[in-house]
Parts: C-alpha cells; structure tokens; sequence
C-alpha cells in the first residue's frame, strides 16, 4: 500500500474514495484512503503524544472516528479534514490528561492545495511592500528570512552560516514569516 | 522572491509533488541529513505552508528519542488497520442499517406513547365526569400520587368519607386493575350499589374496603367513588349516646346529611373512629377532628349510627339527616381494651407523631375472613417512614397467614399518616395482635 504513495494515485483520487465510501459504507474504502496517510497521522500523534504505544492507540481511534464522521460530514479536502481531525483527537487527549501542550498558534491553513493567482502588477506591488515588512523585522529575522527565501539555503546551511541552532533557525524562520503576514496584512495584502 | 504562477497544472504539478514529499520516508530521509540542501530547503518552506507536514516532521523526529522505530510503528498499524477492516466487513452493512433502527425504533415509542396517552386520557375523562379518581395502588406505599390522595384526604380536616360498595360491586372491581373500569362499575350496576354514598367536600376521596376484604386480588384499593343519591338499601340508623342524647324527634330538613362530632368522655375529639350505619356494610371514619358526614338516601329516615372505635365502648345513635345539625356524640372509654396498645407517641420514638391514630386505625379494623381468621398470634411488619410520610415498601417480618400479610398492609395503607419529625426517615415495626 505504501508503493501508492510514491506514484501517482492512477487509481483513485481521495475525493472518489471519500464519496465511495459515503455511498457504500464499505469500510475497506475508508481503510484504503486512510492508509494513504496513516503514517504522517502517526507522525502527528506522535508528536502530540509523544509515546508509540499511545500515539498507534489513538491513530486506530482516529480511524473509528472517521468511520461516523465521514458518513456525516461533507468533505471536499480530504487531507486537511483529516489533519484537522488528528489533530483535535490529540489535543482532546491531552487535555484529558491535563497536558496542555503550548497554545498553538492558529496558523493560516495554508496548503499547497489553494495557490493564489496573481496577475504581474499584483504581483509587482506585493513585491514592494514586502520588501518593506521585511526591513522591519529584527536582524536574526530578517537576516534568516533572507538566507531562507532569497537564497533558498536550507536550515542546516542556515544554522551552520550564521552558528546557530537548527532549531532556533527553524523557528526565527517561522517568527518572521508570521510577521511578515501580519504586516502585509495590515497593508491590505496577504503575503501567499 | 519566488512565487509561483500558479496556473491550474502547476497547481496540480505542486500538489503531486508536495505528495512525493510528504512521505513519512522522505521525511525521514530529511531528517537524517540524506537530502539535499535544495531539497531541504523546498521541503522547509513547504513545512511553513502546510502544519500537516510540520506536525509530521515533527512526530518523526519524536520518533527517533524512543527505542520502537517510527517504521516499526508504522507496520504495526498497518497490520491493526487490516484486522479492523476485515472485523468490521461483516458489520459496516448492518452498522448503516442499524444507524436508520434507532430512528425508526424511536419513532415506534413515541407513536406507541401517544396511543397510550390517548386511551389515559379517555378513560380519564370518562372519570372525571364523575369524580376525581385515585388508581388502585399496590403494596409499596411510595407511589406518589396515591399517597399524597390518601395522606391528603386523611389529613385534611374535613370527614373522612368512604364510600361503600357490595359485596358483588366489589368482586367485579377486584378483578379489574384500574380504577376506571370500577367506575363503569358502579354506574352500571346502580342497583346493587348499597347506599349513603359519602363525599368528601373537596377533592380527597377514600375508599374503605375493609369489609370486604377477602374480595380483594390487589391489597389496596382505593377507588373514588362519585356522589350519589344511593339508590341501594339503607336501614334505618340509631346512635345511642350514653351521655348525650341527641334528638331524633327533629324535623329533617329535607337534605340528606347526617353530622356527626364523636368525642370521648374528657370532650376531646376522637379520630378515627369508625361510624357504621346499622344494617350496612357502609362506614365512614371520623377525620382528625373527629367530625363524619354520611349521606342518606331517604332523608325521612332515621339512621342508626354505630360508633365503634378501638378503646372505647362502642356507641350507637339513632338519628335523622339534617344538615344544619352536627350530632355530638361522646364515647365512655373501654376498661376492657386495655390489651390494646395505646402507645403514647412518645414511647415509639420522639420523631413519629400520629402512632396513636395509626395504631388505634390499624386495630380497630383489622379482620380476617378466611379461614384464617382461627390464627391467633402476633403479625410483624416493618417499614420506613420517610420525611415526607411516605412509607417504603413493607417487609413482613413474621407471617400469621398470607391473608393476615394482605389484611395488615392493606390496613397500612388506609390507616391515617405517621408524621416524621426531624429526621430524614426512621425504620418503624410494628405488632398486631391477632385474637
């Protein structure tokens, strides 16, 4: 089933699973679709729950939960739902547990899946105004952001130009991006 | 600054490729360095854009602080998923169809309440033409609207009316269970009804069976019974009062009640006592105050009023209906009833008030007419007296007979209420002597 991932699904979009299922019922359909993400699932409760044991538990949770869901809900991205899902299941547990993990952030559900199409003097105008959100960064992030998109370095090229941690790199690179969307947006403009 | 164009095949161009890259593998592969920095880096800003792929990354970098691998894990859930599936093949279809029974199953309760409803509520109807009913209640005293009738009726200080009926009345009602067709009873059977129907003025009505007690399938009725101007026998009454004579050469006013007030020989009101009218079966009690009403049929004549109550001599009067006059009778204390317990209320317990009137009630009425009746002995009971004078339900702790069991609790059930005081419930026994 994992072969599926690295090619192409020939066979059958998400979408075309999703309403064969809701017409069916069959929950080999649903197994099939959720196998295609079963292990970034994984991944996810793994990094909420941190423990093996627990997170393959709640993954098989997440699975019934999608076998009710899936039927109720109207779902055109599957992926994203599907993300949204975990992702809740796991924080639910947590606070359950009384482990709140640190608030997170709201991030713009940004995926690659809703590009923004812009004609050249958007474009052109975006361009000026970004140039001046980023002058208004601090200097780590203004100078990690630059390295980041400018010059496409990796974080590790990042960390090893300017000594500093992968990490920290990591989430200068996220910091500035935040605020560079909150400062476009403030000009009326999104940065996509 | 690189954005893309995204026209719709690059769009769908990235899509497939953010797939490729989203694989746990390539993640991994990331995480261990064996990337290329360009590849790094696309798969860094395409982290930023998506939390999905940064929650992942993020998951398997966890993985890799524990001993079980990330793979590892992964096949343990394939080979769980595929257990699951395989399980539920069998029941998706009937889950599906099970999800629509709830709803029609549902809808089968409500249709099968709303019938019932409507039968309740005709047959209430039909009652309440007459008179407001109580349904025929069972042995466990707590059911609610029952007590609170009775309790109601007994506490109130009105007359305690009870309304009386034959012998083959009573046979037809005792086979029925509820109270409604017992009502269709008594308006069908108007002949054999025995007279001096008795109401109470306002809503309390009470039932005394005791007469007819082997008659009885369940252990207490109550069954209200409507006003009437019986049209059964009635004899003639008399109630002859050792210290007062009441007057039966009084003019009848042309109404059909007979007053009554029977007090002791300190002039304090004794409740109640039974008042029988000679010649029937019909008896009514006295109410807390010591007051009774009784209906008759022929206000010309004159009845023969029996007043028998538990420790004291027993008293008749002869005396002719007239509302405007409330007979006082007064009772001269029995020297011989001392076997009787007349337990203060104090003895009992300091919470129960009303014991004396329970008890008095209780053994003053208690018969048995089966064969049983030879039994001699001692009857137990126990039950809980709750705040509220409900009464749990009642545990015979040593049995005389099934029909001394039936006579006490459905006596239990009539007698007037126990008062607690204080406590939230108290735990009561008690003794009847059976002669």
């Amino acid at each position: 089933m994992s072969f599926l991932r690295d090619t192409l699904n020939t066979q059958t979009t998400d979408q075309e699973l999703v309403n064969q299922y809701k017409r069916e019922g069959d929950v080999r359909v649903l197994g099939e679709l959720f196998q295609r993400y079963m292990d970034l699932i994984y991944a996810v409760c793994m990094k909420y729950l941190k423990e093996p044991a627990e997170a393959q538990d709640t993954v098989m949770d997440i699975f019934e939960e999608l076998v009710n869901k899936l039927r109720k809900h109207e779902v055109s991205n599957f992926k994203g739902w599907l993300y949204t899902v975990a992702k809740n299941y796991c924080l639910m547990a947590l606070r359950s547990k009384k482990q709140i993990p640190l608030t997170q952030m709201p991030e713009f559900m940004q995926l690659a899946e809703n590009p923004h199409l812009e004609n050249a003097v958007e474009k052109e105008l975006n361009l000026n105004r970004l140039s001046k959100c980023i002058e208004g960064l601090s200097p780590d992030q203004k100078y990690t952001v630059q390295l980041f998109y400018l010059e496409e370095k990796s974080y590790k090229e990042i960390a090893g130009i300017t000594q500093t941690e992968w990490n920290k790199v990591r989430s200068l690179v996220q910091n500035a991006r935040r605020n560079l969307k909150i400062c476009m947006d403030k000009n009326g403009l999104s940065d996509e | 600054m690189d954005y893309p164009t995204n026209s719709p095949e690059n769009t769908k161009m990235e899509e497939e490729k953010n797939n490729i890259k989203y694989s746990a593998e390539y993640i991994r592969k990331y995480l261990y360095g064996q990337l290329s920095d360009q590849a790094m880096q696309a798969l860094e800003k395409a982290a930023l854009e998506d939390p999905f792929l940064a929650d992942a990354i993020e998951g398997i970098e966890e993985s890799r602080k524990h001993a079980v691998s990330f793979e590892s894990g992964v096949a343990d859930l394939r080979t769980k998923l595929k257990e699951r599936i395989s399980q539920k093949k069998r029941k998706s279809g009937i889950l599906f169809q099970l999800s629509k029974w709830p709803v029609a199953a549902s809808f089968m309760v409500v249709i099968g309440l709303a019938v019932f409803m409507v039968t309740y509520v005709n047959k209430k109807q039909k009652v309440s033409q007459t008179a407001p009913l109580s349904d025929s209640s069972s042995v466990t005293l707590n059911k609610s609207s029952q007590e609170n009738s009775v309790e109601d009726s007994v506490k109130r200080d009105e007359p305690v009316i009870a309304s009386v009926k034959s012998r083959d009345i009573r046979k037809n009602i005792a086979a029925r269970k509820d109270s409604t067709s017992s009502v269709k009873a008594n308006e069908s059977q108007s002949d054999k009804k025995t007279g001096n129907y008795l109401a109470a003025d306002s809503s309390g009505f009470f039932s005394d069976t005791i007469h007819n007690a082997e008659k009885f399938e369940t252990l207490a009725r109550r069954d209200v019974t409507p006003p009437v101007a019986a049209s059964a026998k009635q004899g003639f009454y008399e109630e002859r009062n050792p210290g007062m004579v009441s007057n039966p050469t009084e003019t009848p006013s042309g109404n059909n009640i007979i007053r009554g007030h029977v007090i002791n020989d300190q002039g304090k009101p004794v409740p109640y006592a039974k008042v029988n009218i000679r010649g029937s079966n019909k008896h009514v009690f006295t109410d807390t105050a010591g007051f009774f009403k009784l209906y008759m049929k022929d206000p010309r004549l004159a009845a023969l009023v029996f007043v028998q109550p538990a420790g004291y001599e027993s008293a008749s009067v002869e005396l002719i209906p007239d509302s405007n006059i409330t007979h006082t009778i007064q009772l001269h204390s029995s020297a011989t009833d001392a076997d009787l317990k007349t337990l203060p209320d104090e003895k009992i317990s300091p919470f129960v008030t009303g014991w004396d009137a329970f008890y008095h009630f209780i053994d003053s009425n208690k018969k048995i007419n089966t064969k049983d009746s030879l039994m001699k002995g001692e009857e137990v009971v126990s039950f809980t007296l709750y705040s509220d004078g409900k009464l749990s339900p009642i545990r015979i702790e040593e049995s005389l007979s099934a029909a001394h069991d039936k006579e006490i609790l459905r006596l239990i059930l009539l007698a007037p209420a126990l008062k607690l005081q204080e406590k939230k419930r108290i735990r009561c026994v008690l003794h009847i002597q059976f002669k």
